[in-house]
């Protein structure tokens, strides 16, 4: 219902005509919403889109703003219903809605608006935040799907509730033999009436409030359970009421479940504090919020890890968190410690549960802390002992009480304080005395050691310097030290080189030397006279060849000149050309131009002779030709010369060959047919006349034949000259060359008679080596070697003299040094001596050095300082212990004589900053309540999984955050008085509906609790794992029923045999048991009966055994009193539970009837109604033991069921029954193995009795 | 009586096995007592103002450290202090003002009353402290045999004067009230001995044994003695009955 910031909007509004009609009807005016001073308060609600899919919403006015918009009291709230047609919002009705959970639901959303008369648009923001709202209806819609898988829960409670109120007289009023219950007899009803009374409650004229509830209407008379609260007023009143008159109602009822009702319209409508809570109670996996950073918590409870982590969890989560809390594991402290750790920051918390009980438990183990102050809200009446004093009309006493208690507690330890300070003061006083000196000769040490430090300082300076200086002395010594190696080293090397030049220059004297080079150059002469005579000789030998040479070549020219002379002769003999020309190639005679002339001339001749011979041939065969044609044309009668004149008329040329196939053709003429033409022949003889004087012409040309011969002869002759005289100038070119050899000759023999002489003086050497040349070659090296020597040895002398120079100064330089030497050395020792005493005179310092005075100064002035301090605030505390003594005295004072009136101021204050708040479920859905804690920080439900879903949602709606704890491996809700299991059972047996048990069936598989903790993120939930209630061998036997958590349980008893000792010694229980089973055999004498027209079931057998064993175990407590194992006043608490409420009735009145246990405090109970107790010792009658067939053993089945009887005990657990009826019988697997669990368990702690014959 | 027995044997299945009559003594004391005319002031309001005038308190923290209550309540109440013009902040702290002296001087100022006596019973049975009823009540035959369970013991003072202190209402006036202080002088007087009428039923339907002992004084059946009774002896009473059928 909480809405973050409103957002402020400005928008143009108009009206239908409608609309503005009822505005009118309302008396509202148009003008009063365009006034712009301030914007509208408004709540905008989202409707589904209208019929053209236009946005549709509705602005729901706050109630304040009535004033502003109506002049008449309205006492609803104006809405209007809008439509955003063309951008534009539009009021298309305006109606009421009643004020009353109206405004601020989670599907609203809150604006501040100012409307704008104009027709601009609305703004794009508005349009946009109203898209993005989900329509109320829709938001409903989902809630109401989901939550309807809750109805069943509400069904079953509502059968046959709708009865009016039946008011009755009776004429008689009796009660039990406990009080509990009373019988009213003589009631006046109709038949269905009496059929309806079950379960009713009862009202009686005269006492107030219910008295109780209707069990049994039967016979005319009704029976009535009291209520614990009304027991006392009816012992009181019931004897005296005058009228005797009973009301029978189902009012109680109804009206719890309208509220169950009202939680679910609640959530629809979106009036939960968390607007996310129907998301996170139907979403499969619950949208939680990430948890919040916080520091690390402080706890005021002692935590075990688990419980810590539960705490941080739940502070830290935003909106959900979820304990698993098995039997005996710490819910509650963890409960409180986060109470209190909201109280811390302020948070309110309300603390919620399904029974009244649970609540009060809760609060009254709350810490007793001024941060909290708890309020338990609810019927007075049904508020338990422990949660009484939180009521409002006891709160002021509550909180007197413990003020009282603590202002004098301290009051008290002040009444002390006085002497104590006063010691306190003198101790104080007697330390600073004794510190004081002390603190003084510290002071002066500290002077001392001031000086000693500056002395010290000085020394060491000193010393350092001395030291330094011996340093550096030592280095100078080191340095002469080597200085004088180094010398000595560079004498030894002086003096090697002096020896060795020394022995050196003895060697090679200078007269060797002269001897050598006298030698060597003697040597060197001889060699190249030698070679003198050498070369003459060649040269001699040269010149003869020379000379042969000439010789020859003047014998070859005469030989050559002889035979030129027998060619000439030769020439003279040849008659013929040919012979000539061959001649003259033979003897290779070149053409002169006298011989080519002759040549020439004889060629020529030749040729006329040739072609004078040729002519006259032709001239032959033409001359025949013309006769033989002239012969022919004789007869023809021609005129020849005429045809010999006009033939010679024109002069023609012809060649030899024209000639030649001219007369060819003639001749092949004469030989056809034309010879005979004599027209043909006349051309002919034409051609030939031509012919003919042209041969004629030519040979005129040509002398005769014989003149030609004559010519060939002289010019032959010619010939024969020029080529005689060709060869003669040739054999006198011969002739001039061996003059020239002649003269050659002579000049050589000259030239060769000196050198002949000159080698003949030469006396030639007795030896000489082969290379002369390389022999003279050598000793003129070995002559240049030997002037190098000589330089060296001259060398060598010179360095003789350096070195022997250079040795007297390093003698004299080591001399130098051994003295310097010797004067470091003493300066050394000097130094040495001078250090020495220094550090003594340092040493003899160094105690007072070492003392560390300043640090004991600076404690003692600490101390001296703190002791002043303390003594100022003992004396300060002293001075203000009367005042407080005195004020907190009429505190006390005040306090104690408080009557209630002095404490009412007290108690509204306490009320009003109450921060932890418990109530029931139902209870917290009560008007007032929702009037007076509207909303809670926290909201913290415990025992969840024994509360229905509609329960719990009552104070879920009511919290921000929402924490549950519980465990859904016990029991399930109850409803009314029966278990959902006997619920069913029983509308079996009324034949209701197939629908309802269906539905029911459902509801019993389903557990809110179980869906969310296994659903949460691991961030949201967690078990509480360690356990300090049962002694570990009773753990062992639920350990089975957590193994598929996260986490094992673990025992928190340190050690479980000494705290869960029960110190009870008897023939069946031993100190050592703490787990047992008193079995008894599967044999109809130990049998299950029922009671006759009853449903349930009992066993007398284990009736027997139980009362038996009480019986030993009062002995046990008084036989433990005796031997002081424990107090004498002290009782035993003893549960013994069954599975069945007629066992259980049967148990109460054997204990209450038979049985005398002054040391125990016995509770009776069925498992159910025991879950959320403890006791020391459980007895468990499990009742069903037969031979059905099925092996039925009924609500004995369920785990759950088994899981709350076996956790109840701390420190013994006593299981009745037969355990083959158990582990062998039971129908499914699953229950044997369960029991077989319990049964092994117990046989390995030694705890089986089997019981071999029936007690008497 | 018989009356008793008629209602009791209402219940065809219960019959009453013994009836018998017994005395109860209750002691009755005369008490005398102090008394105060006081101005109704609420006990913190009373505490702040005169720690006010006591001491420098310059902070709500202080006073709740001082006088071990929650700030919370001290906060709320200094402001409507201030409010009402009975402190003011001054620089040495929270100061009363004129107004302020007046009030605590009323507040603390205990009228000294004239001291007062009333008689008060004792049921050492009960441990039942009242003021004595001034209702007739039958007495007791000297014949009659004393409660056979009854125990004499000792008075506790505190529960005297709490007795004192809620029981004794006396009218109050113009805002003041008028309170019995303390105890001055406590005598024993003469023991009352009421007589009771044992009823020892058996229900055979469902087998059980019970007692009812009406109280004439009470003029109730009542628990505390019936109580007693059953639990030292309805084992015995089954036994006899288990004995006489034999």
């Amino acid at each position: 219902m909480s809405q973050a910031k409103a957002n402020a909007y400005k928008t143009s509004i108009r009206m239908t005509n409608t609309a503005s009609e009822k505005m009118r009807g309302f008396g509202i005016s148009e003008r009063s919403f365009f006034v712009v001073d301030r914007p509208f308060k408004v709540f905008l609600e989202r409707y589904p889109a209208a019929t053209d899919g236009s946005l549709s919403v509705a602005l729901i006015f706050d109630q304040a703003e009535n004033e502003r918009l109506s002049t008449k009291e309205l006492g609803q709230l104006v809405v209007f219903h809008c439509i955003f047609a063309n951008h534009r919002l539009l009021v298309t009705n305006v109606t009421l809605r009643k004020v009353y959970q109206t405004l601020g639901t989670n599907w609203q959303r809150e604006a501040s608006i100012t409307f704008l008369d104009s027709r601009e648009p609305a703004p794009v923001a508005l349009i946009n935040m109203i898209n993005r709202m989900t329509p109320a209806k829709e938001s409903s819609e989902y809630v109401k799907k989901r939550i309807s898988s809750w109805e069943g829960y509400l069904k079953i409670q509502e059968r046959g509730m709708d009865i009016p109120d039946i008011k009755t007289s009776y004429t008689k009023l009796a009660f039990s033999h406990d009080f509990s219950r009373i019988t009213l007899t003589g009631c006046q009803m109709k038949d269905t009436e009496w059929k309806s009374l079950r379960n009713l409650s009862v009202r009686l004229t005269g006492i107030d409030g219910d008295v109780g509830t209707v069990i049994k209407a039967a016979n005319r008379t009704v029976e009535i359970e009291l209520q614990n609260y009304a027991v006392k007023q009816m012992r009181e009143k019931a004897h005296t009421l005058n009228k005797k008159e009973v009301v029978f109602s189902n009012f109680a009822a109804l009206s719890q479940i309208r509220r169950l009702r009202q939680g679910f319209t609640n959530l629809e409508k979106g009036l939960a504090v968390n607007p996310n809570l129907d998301r996170l109670l139907f979403e499969e996996k619950p949208p939680v919020n990430p948890l919040q950073q916080i520091d690390k918590l402080q706890f005021h409870n002692r935590l075990n890890e688990f419980q810590q982590r539960a705490v941080s969890g739940a502070v830290a989560a935003d909106d959900l968190y979820v304990i698993q809390g098995p039997p005996g594991t710490g819910k509650t402290t963890v409960i409180a410690e986060i109470c209190l750790q909201n109280a811390k920051k302020g948070l309110k918390t309300l603390v919620a549960s399904q029974s009244n009980l649970a609540v009060d438990n809760a609060l009254g183990r709350l810490l007793v802390n001024k941060d909290i102050r708890i309020l338990r809200v609810g019927r007075t009446e049904s508020i338990e002992e422990e949660g009484k004093k939180f009521i409002e009309e006891n709160v002021g006493q509550y909180w007197k009480d413990n003020t009282l208690k603590e202002v004098s507690a301290q009051y008290e330890i002040r009444k002390n304080r006085e002497a104590v300070l006063e010691s306190e003061l003198v101790a104080n006083e007697q330390a600073y005395l004794e510190t004081q000196p002390i603190y003084e000769k510290l002071a002066i040490q500290i002077e001392e050691k001031k000086k000693a430090q500056e002395q010290n300082r000085q020394l060491q300076k000193e010393l350092e310097e001395a030291q330094t200086k011996w340093r550096s002395f030592e280095g100078l010594g080191e340095g002469a030290g080597q200085q004088k190696q180094e010398i000595e080293r560079k004498m030894q090397a002086l003096q090697e080189t002096i020896n060795e030049n020394q022995a050196y220059i003895e060697q090679k004297t200078p007269d060797w030397f002269e001897e050598q080079q006298q030698r060597i150059v003697d040597e060197i002469s001889q060699l190249e006279r030698a070679r003198k005579h050498q070369e003459l000789e060649q040269e001699l030998a040269q010149k003869k060849q020379e000379i042969s040479l000439v010789f020859d070549k003047r014998n070859q020219v005469g030989a050559v000149i002889k035979k030129k002379q027998a060619l000439i002769d030769e020439v003279e003999t040849i008659k013929k050309v040919d012979g000539l020309n061959r001649f003259m190639i033979e003897q290779k005679i070149e053409e002169t131009p006298a011989i080519t002339y002759a040549i020439n001339k004889l060629e020529v001749t030749r040729e006329r002779i040739n072609e004078w011979q040729k002519l006259s041939k032709y001239n032959e065969s033409i001359a025949s030709a013309i006769s033989y044609v002239e012969k022919l044309l004789a007869s023809a009668s021609m005129d020849l010369a005429k045809l010999k004149e006009n033939a010679l008329a024109s002069v023609e040329v012809y060649t030899s060959a024209q000639v030649d196939s001219f007369l060819e053709k003639l001749r092949e003429l004469l030989k056809g047919p034309q010879r005979t033409d004599s027209a043909v022949l006349s051309k002919a003889l034409a051609g030939l006349y031509k012919r003919q004087n042209n041969l004629w012409r030519r040979g005129a040309k040509l002398k005769t034949a014989e003149a030609y011969i004559e010519e060939s002869k002289r010019t032959f002759q010619q010939l024969k000259t020029a080529l005689a005289a060709e060869l003669v100038k040739q054999q006198e070119q011969y002739t001039a060359v061996d003059r020239k050899w002649q003269e050659q000759l002579e000049k050589l023999q000259q030239a060769m008679a000196p050198v002949e002489q000159q080698f003949k003086q030469m006396p030639n050497a007795a030896y000489l080596p082969s290379d002369i040349e390389g022999a003279i070659q050598e000793r003129k090296a070995e002559l240049g070697e030997l002037k190098n020597e000589k330089l060296r040895i001259e060398k060598a002398q010179g360095q003789l003299a350096e070195a022997k120079q250079k040795l007297m100064d390093e003698t004299t330089a080591l001399e130098k040094n051994d003295a310097r030497i010797v004067g470091i050395r003493d300066e050394m020792a000097r130094l040495k001596e001078a250090i020495s005493e220094k550090e003594q005179e340092i040493g003899a310092l160094a105690e007072i050095l070492s003392a560390n005075p300043e640090q004991l100064y600076e404690e003692t002035a600490k101390k001296l300082a703190s002791l002043s301090f303390e003594k100022e605030s003992f004396k300060q505390e002293m001075k203000n212990l009367p005042m407080l003594q005195s004020v907190q005295k009429k505190w006390l004072d005040l306090l104690e004589g408080a009557n209630e009136h002095d404490l009412d101021e007290i108690r509204k204050l306490y009320i009003k900053h109450a921060n932890v708040i418990g109530t029931t479920c139902v209870a917290s859905a009560r008007k007032d309540f929702i009037d007076n804690y509207p909303v809670f920080d926290v909201v913290i439900i415990d025992e969840v999984s024994k509360a229905t879903p509609p329960e719990l949602l009552l104070p879920m709606l009511k919290g921000k955050k929402v924490i549950l704890v519980g465990d859904h491996h016990q029991l399930p809700p109850l409803l009314g008085n029966d278990t959902l299991e006997e619920t069913l059972e029983e509308m079996i047996k009324e034949n209701s509906g197939f629908e309802e048990k269906r539905e029911l069936e459902k509801l019993l598989e389903e557990s809110l609790f179980e869906r969310l903790y296994k659903n949460l993120p691991e961030a949201n939930k967690t078990m509480l794992a360690i356990q300090y209630r049962m002694h570990e061998d009773i753990m062992e036997t639920i350990a089975p029923f957590y193994r598929l958590e996260n986490k094992q349980l673990q025992c928190g008893l340190q050690d479980s045999d000494r705290e869960r000792d029960h110190l009870l010694e008897s023939k069946t229980v031993s100190r050592s048991n703490h787990l047992m089973w008193l079995d008894l055999p599967n044999e109809s004498a130990y049998f299950e009966e029922r009671m006759s027209g009853g449903k349930s079931l009992y066993n007398p057998a284990e009736l027997q055994e139980i009362s038996g064993l009480l019986v030993e175990m009062d002995q046990a407590v008084a036989e433990a009193k005796q031997a002081g194992r424990l107090d004498a006043a002290y009782q035993k608490s003893v549960g013994v539970i069954s599975f069945y409420g007629e066992q259980v009735k049967r148990l109460q009145r054997m204990i209450d009837q038979e049985l005398r246990l002054p040391h125990l405090t016995i509770r009776t109970g069925t498992v159910d109604r025991f879950q959320g107790s403890e006791m020391e010792v459980i007895l468990l009658s499990m009742v069903r033991n037969n031979h059905n067939p099925h092996g039925d053993i009924g609500f004995a089945k369920d785990y759950r069921r088994l899981n709350v009887a076996l956790s109840r005990a701390k420190q013994l657990l006593v299981l009745v029954g037969s355990s083959d009826m158990f582990t062998k019988r039971a129908k499914k697997n699953e229950t044997k193995q369960m029991y077989k669990h319990v049964l092994e368990t117990v046989k390995r702690k030694n705890g089986l009795k089997v019981l071999e014959s029936s007690r008497g | 009586m018989k009356e008793l027995r008629t209602n009791l044997e209402a219940n065809s299945d219960v019959s009453v096995i013994k009836q018998q009559t017994w005395k109860l003594p209750i002691v009755l004391y005369d008490l005398g007592f102090s008394r105060v005319k006081r101005l109704k002031m609420d006990v913190l309001m009373k505490m702040l103002l005169f720690a006010f005038q006591e001491t420098e308190i310059h902070r709500a923290a202080n006073l709740a450290e001082l006088l071990l209550v929650e700030e919370l309540f001290i906060r709320d109440l200094m402001e409507k202090m201030q409010r009402t013009g009975l402190i003011q902040l001054e620089k040495r702290g929270y100061r009363l003002t004129a107004k302020g002296f007046d009030y605590l001087e009323k507040g603390i100022f205990d009228e000294e009353m004239e001291g007062d006596d009333t008689v008060m019973s004792f049921s050492s049975v009960h441990d039942e402290y009242a003021l004595a009823s001034q209702n007739e009540h039958p007495e007791a035959s000297e014949t009659m045999p004393l409660y056979r369970y009854f125990k004499k013991a000792a008075l506790n003072k505190e529960r005297v004067q709490q007795l004192l202190l809620s029981e004794m209402v006396f009218p109050e006036e113009e805002g003041f009230q008028v309170i019995a202080t303390d105890v001055t002088s406590c005598i024993e007087q003469e023991t009352d001995f009421i007589p009771c009428i044992e009823f020892q039923l058996y229900d055979s339907k469902q087998d059980l044994f019970y007692a009812r002992i009406w109280n004439t004084l009470s003029g109730t059946w009542d628990e505390i003695l019936a109580k007693q009774i059953e639990e030292r002896e309805v084992v015995r009473w089954r036994k006899a009955m288990e004995e006489s059928k034999k």
